[in-house]
């Protein structure tokens, strides 16, 4: 990794004029963008709690877990915010598989004066605390239960961190900010979408300083997201096109809500929908190789039905096609 | 029946009861489904006479309807403005299964192709034996083409055009002035349902229909007396040329 990144925040940036939300708050930011800064998406829509929560999250060192739904943007947000702040941003995905040694760093074998000599290097958690970053741990409710143990003392913002392998205790930087986020609260997932989930340690939990939720939004705010991220179909036709994507996305969330389909169409989902509509140039059939090919067979018929609801139109799945 | 036709109907329940929980936000329909089906009330959605796919269409309508009523139409406004005369009753019945229809078919456009489609079913198979005077015509049949014409934009064809044609004007004198208000009123069901129950109230077609019903009775009671004076004739003849028989035998 790059050593040590010697920046601090020299400017304000005001919320009102940054995020368009409407606030007096002012909050750090960077002057000059690096190669950890994510790049800025110009038509992002940010969600005005989730906003809030994560602004607080950088101005004011708060650990900041945004919990919802797949799909809904949780990991994007911080990272937009981020962009706007210039702010380095680095995102760590939790799986099973990531491994104490991942984050904390290892004995690697290297060659010094043309001698192999065993050095230790740090892994990602110890360089992000020493440096003006934010850490984003993505699909936190699915690290390992150990694993976890070694996030605990940094969740602290004033924690240090020991580093036993180097008998070194690091301090951490000023500017060092953490998020995480989650399809569950760390209680578990009750609904069988979230297969490889972990409940929390309510110790660990309990260490975050704020929780937010982001899950499906309003018609109108989704309409907008996703014609953001499609232009050519920002007119009358396009609009309501979309409007018709996302209320056959909302009538999967019900039915899922209901218990009878076990897919839920979430707003990437609509995104990319919309994406291969263009494509195709067929609605119906970017439809079902988007997400109806997804579902199980017995739940098609049922899908189908939505989708004629809400576009009048059958898909070849429809049971009016099937011989009576 | 055919384990495939089995399958078959129990697929089209489920897609269309869960259809039918999405639209109307409740998602306790299947078990009201099954309580119901104990008992055969109205409200299931019956899958035993599917021969052809118009009859999936129809069936689509009816839970289509069923469950937008469950979405839009409270009961208690309904109780609230229910007319106490009977025959009003059977004409606001209408009215507000209409204002809930239109509410679905705005908010699903698939929902408005569905009712359309099975209207147009319907006005199509629609047969009439006689057809001569405003009698022959129920005044709620004609109300509902009414409704469907004004309300819902369904093309009726001659034969329907023909039923309304008896009614139209009635209509038209009560309740055009108010069409704005009712179509601008749909999604406030207490405006629009006590506004269609004062124009009930205020029809005098009730009268009419009274009267021509009591005219009807009269003209079938006539009919039945004549035949029944024929029969009675006829009758004695026989009995007439039976005696004639027995006095040359004698």
């Amino acid at each position: 990794m790059t050593p040590n990144l010697n920046i601090q925040p020299d400017i304000k940036v005001s919320l009102k004029q940054t995020f368009g939300i409407d606030s007096e708050m002012e909050v750090d930011a960077f002057s000059k963008k690096n190669e950890y800064v994510p790049e800025i998406d110009k038509s992002y829509k940010f969600d005005r709690d989730t906003t809030l929560a994560i602004i607080s999250g950088f101005a004011f060192n708060k650990r900041v877990l945004v919990q919802g739904y797949h799909g809904t943007g949780k990991s994007t947000h911080i990272e937009q915010i981020a962009a706007r702040l210039n702010w380095p941003c680095i995102r760590v995905n939790l799986d099973s598989h990531v491994s104490r040694i991942d984050l904390i760093g290892k004995d690697a074998i290297v060659l010094e004066d043309g001698k192999q000599v065993t050095q230790f290097n740090e892994g990602i958690l110890p360089w992000s605390i020493q440096n003006p970053v934010a850490l984003v741990f993505d699909e936190y409710d699915a690290g390992r239960p150990d694993v976890m143990f070694v996030i605990q003392r940094v969740l602290e913002a004033e924690g240090n961190f020991t580093l036993l392998d180097k008998n070194k205790v690091i301090k951490q930087n000023k500017f060092f900010r953490l998020f995480a986020t989650s399809n569950t609260v760390g209680l578990g997932d009750t609904t069988g979408l979230y297969h490889g989930t972990q409940q929390i340690n309510q110790g660990q939990m309990d260490r975050w300083n704020i929780v937010t939720t982001l899950n499906y939004l309003s018609l109108e705010r989704e309409l907008d997201i996703v014609l953001a991220k499609n232009k050519n179909l920002n007119n009358t036709k396009g609009k309501e096109k979309i409007a018709n994507m996302i209320k056959v996305a909302s009538l999967t969330r019900k039915g899922f809500v209901a218990g009878d389909i076990s897919t839920v169409m979430s707003p990437r989902t609509v995104m990319h929908w919309a994406e291969n509509s263009e494509i195709f140039k067929d609605t119906g059939y970017a439809f079902r190789v988007t997400f109806l090919n997804k579902c199980d067979d017995i739940e098609k018929n049922t899908i189908a039905e939505y989708y004629q609801r809400c576009f009048g139109e059958e898909l070849p799945e429809s049971l009016i096609n099937v011989q009576i | 029946m055919s384990n495939k036709d089995i399958n078959l109907k129990e697929k089209i329940r489920i897609a269309l009861t869960s259809t039918a929980k999405v639209i109307s936000d409740d998602f306790t329909l299947n078990e009201k489904y099954s309580e119901n089906k104990k008992t055969k009330s109205s409200e299931i959605v019956e899958i035993n006479d599917l021969i052809n796919p118009s009859d999936f269409i129809k069936l689509r309508a009816e839970t289509d309807c069923a469950a937008l009523k469950k979405k839009f139409s409270n009961d208690v406004i309904y109780r609230k403005n229910l007319p106490t005369n009977n025959s009003s009753r059977s004409l606001y019945n209408i009215a507000e299964k209409i204002r809930y229809e239109s509410l679905g078919g705005k908010m699903l456009k698939g929902i408005k192709k569905n009712f359309t489609e099975n209207y147009t079913q319907i006005i199509k198979h629609k047969r009439k034996e006689q057809l001569k005077t405003k009698e022959d015509v129920p005044v709620a049949e004609a109300f509902e083409l009414y409704m469907l014409k004004n309300f819902h934009q369904i093309k009726l064809n001659p034969l329907t055009s023909k039923i309304l044609n008896f009614w139209e004007n009635d209509f038209e004198k009560s309740i055009d002035k108010h069409k704005k208000f009712l179509q601008e009123n749909l999604e406030d069901q207490n405006n629009y349902s006590s506004r269609f129950s004062e124009i009930l109230n205020e029809m005098n077609i009730f009268q009419m229909n009274k009267k021509m019903k009591e005219k009807r009775k009269t003209k079938i009671r006539g009919k039945i007396t004549r035949q029944m004076m024929i029969q009675i004739k006829k009758l004695r003849i026989i009995k007439m040329k039976i005696m004639t028989k027995k006095l040359k035998l004698l």
